[in-house]
């Protein structure tokens, strides 16, 4: 692999370890991983190569890369978007959960003398990916 | 005198309502491990004062009641089965996966043999051996091509053979459920005096919905009604209702009372075999027979135009035995014709009208190895590749499917655990911590995702 793409590669393998990271926090879950996911993803973007080659830049982009490596570092950001689906999905969980929990203690948002409890979609748990 | 005694009267009560909390505290610690146990919470309540010159008569525990989210537990049952209707359809297509074998050592490496036996015909078109080659190689390719076909009939008649137990497994759940229905409703006590019932059934309906999905009605004593596929019986109070398997078109089909519910059954294990079965498995076995049927008519439109060393023209390389009338079945039929089998010199090698020794049609179909077929969509050996991937991106669909559920089942189950139990603010509190926890992340998601998109379009050129 060029000097470039292992570059490429090695942000791209930290954006979805940032992720994958995110996604056993939530799934666990555990407070303390979840609070320094937000670092995590923030660096792993920043990372980042650009798409395309930026006028007057230095900094090579993927698309420079060659086929072989270019079809290496898509197959890990494909993993990276899988881990993030992860993440969306069990957080829309977690969501559903604290809002039902609060509901239930009589704190949740709607909750007052005119509104009405609103009703539970179980949107999260009953998704499909 | 009278206060004092109220005052005793009070202080007792207020003791025996600690001590049966720490009863209930202590029923906790040791079950749990136990599966299906829920964790009890005491009711205090407060008791009220006797005349309006007093302030009330303490505190006493009105009972106990084990902490149930209906709605959570249901939002459960129904990604249970989800769960597990994903990990019976990964584990049979693991096993389909590993018949059909790594790219280059399967039916892809059969075909490359039996053109290069082509080719090498097509340099020595007169030579016994490289027709003996031809042949070997032509049998070979047809084995394969039955070979895989026997094994993802066997993987059928294997998730064939599933239905039928976990038919019996359903019902004999479904049995247990209505005899503890009947015992909770010969008990008479809706409270908690049949809390330890009510674990206990409500394991049994978890380990119900990892078989099937199942819709679970409380009922007002205490036990549950459960009905399966469009709203069928299958415990009602005491009564249950058996579902049971017959042949029906050479496969198990689920009856209830009477009726055909395969097509409604979707979840748990048993809507996992049943969908691998009847659609996963018939399209690889399309996809297949497809191939073995390009395959072979490809080969006998070139060998049936050329001649043979004994001048003949116009026969077929390949036959099906027995005949079929269409695609369907190519890959189980497929075998070289007889009358070559028993003649390497019917093979044709020669072009009609060429002189001895010419090789055009042992050339062309050695060339049928990187012709597009199918319409010129795409070359055997890719078609090939295309299944194998195929299988392999369902097989992998079905794992991350499975692992998302449980991902949510284990998070609801350890969040549950993790905050209730504690009082209401601190609860609050915590929940909150986590909502935060999780928006700090979230804010990120939609710039990955937009990166991602960027990304991979640049890569995909």
């Amino acid at each position: 692999m060029t000097e470039h793409g292992t570059r490429a590669m090695a942000a791209a393998t930290n954006l979805r370890e940032a992720l994958e990271q995110t996604a056993a926090a939530l799934a666990s879950p555990r407070l303390e991983t979840l609070l320094s996911g937000e670092t995590a993803i923030e660096a792993a973007l920043s990372s980042m190569p650009p798409a395309h080659k930026l006028p007057a830049s230095t900094m090579p982009a993927l698309d420079e890369l060659p086929a072989d490596e270019r079809l290496a570092v898509r197959r890990e950001l494909e993993r990276a978007r899988g881990a993030l689906l992860r993440c969306r999905r069990l957080g829309t969980s977690l969501r559903d959960y604290i809002r039902l929990s609060f509901e239930a203690q009589g704190r949740g948002n709607d909750y007052g003398p005119r509104a009405s409890a609103t009703t539970y979609g179980g949107q999260a748990l009953n998704a499909r990916v | 005198m009278s206060d004092l005694l109220s005052s005793l009267s009070m202080a007792t009560r207020a003791l025996e309502a600690q001590r049966f909390g720490l009863d209930v505290t202590g029923q906790n610690i040791a079950n749990v491990n136990t599966p299906g146990y829920s964790r009890r919470v005491i009711d205090f309540a407060e008791v009220p004062p006797e005349s309006n010159r007093s302030a009330g008569r303490g505190v006493d525990a009105v009972g106990v009641r084990a902490v149930r989210d209906q709605l959570i537990e249901r939002r459960l049952r129904q990604e249970l089965p989800a769960e597990r209707r994903e990990a019976a359809v990964a584990d049979a297509l693991g096993i389909v996966e590993v018949a059909l074998g790594q790219p280059g050592e399967s039916i892809d490496a059969a075909l490359n043999r039996y053109f290069d036996a082509f080719a090498t015909l097509s340099q020595s078109p007169s030579s016994p051996v490289a027709r003996q080659e031809v042949l070997l190689q032509g049998e070979s390719v047809a084995a394969a091509f039955r070979d895989m076909s026997d094994r993802i009939t066997a993987s059928q008649r294997d998730t064939d053979g599933q239905v039928q137990s976990l038919a019996a497994d359903v019902t004999d759940l479904a049995s247990q459920i209505a005899t503890i229905n009947d015992t909770i409703q010969r008990s008479g006590d809706a409270t908690g005096g049949i809390l330890h019932l009510q674990d206990r059934q409500g394991e049994l309906v978890r380990q119900l919905s990892a078989l099937i999905d199942v819709d679970v009605l409380p009922r007002a004593d205490g036990g549950v009604d459960v009905t399966i596929g469009n709203g069928r019986a299958l415990v009602i109070g005491e009564n249950d209702y058996p579902v049971t398997s017959s042949q029906a078109g050479g496969v198990n089909h689920v009856f209830s009372a009477g009726v055909d519910i395969t097509a409604e059954i979707s979840g748990g294990t048993l809507g996992g075999v049943i969908f691998t079965r009847d659609v996963l498995l018939p399209s690889y076995m399309t996809d297949l027979d497809d191939l073995a049927y390009e395959f072979a008519t490809e080969v006998n439109a070139m060998h049936a135009a050329g001649v043979g060393a004994d001048g003949g023209t116009g026969r077929n390389f390949f036959a099906f035995v027995p005949a079929i009338g269409g695609a369907a079945g190519a890959a189980g039929a497929i075998t070289v014709d007889a009358a070559v089998a028993a003649d390497r010199g019917l093979i044709a090698a020669a072009g009609t009208g060429a002189p001895v020794g010419d090789n055009t049609t042992a050339r062309a179909i050695a060339e049928l190895r990187n012709t597009r077929v199918f319409g010129g969509s795409a070359t055997l050996g890719e078609t090939w590749g295309q299944l194998v991937y195929r299988v392999g991106r369902d097989a992998q669909v079905a794992k991350d499917e499975q692992r998302s559920r449980l991902d949510i089942v284990n998070q609801v189950d350890t969040l549950r655990d993790q905050v209730s139990g504690i009082s209401l603010d601190e609860e609050a509190m915590q929940l909150m911590r986590f909502q935060r926890a999780y928006e700090a992340n979230a804010r990120f998601f939609r710039a990955v995702d937009m990166t991602l998109d960027t990304l991979m379009q640049a890569l995909a050129r």
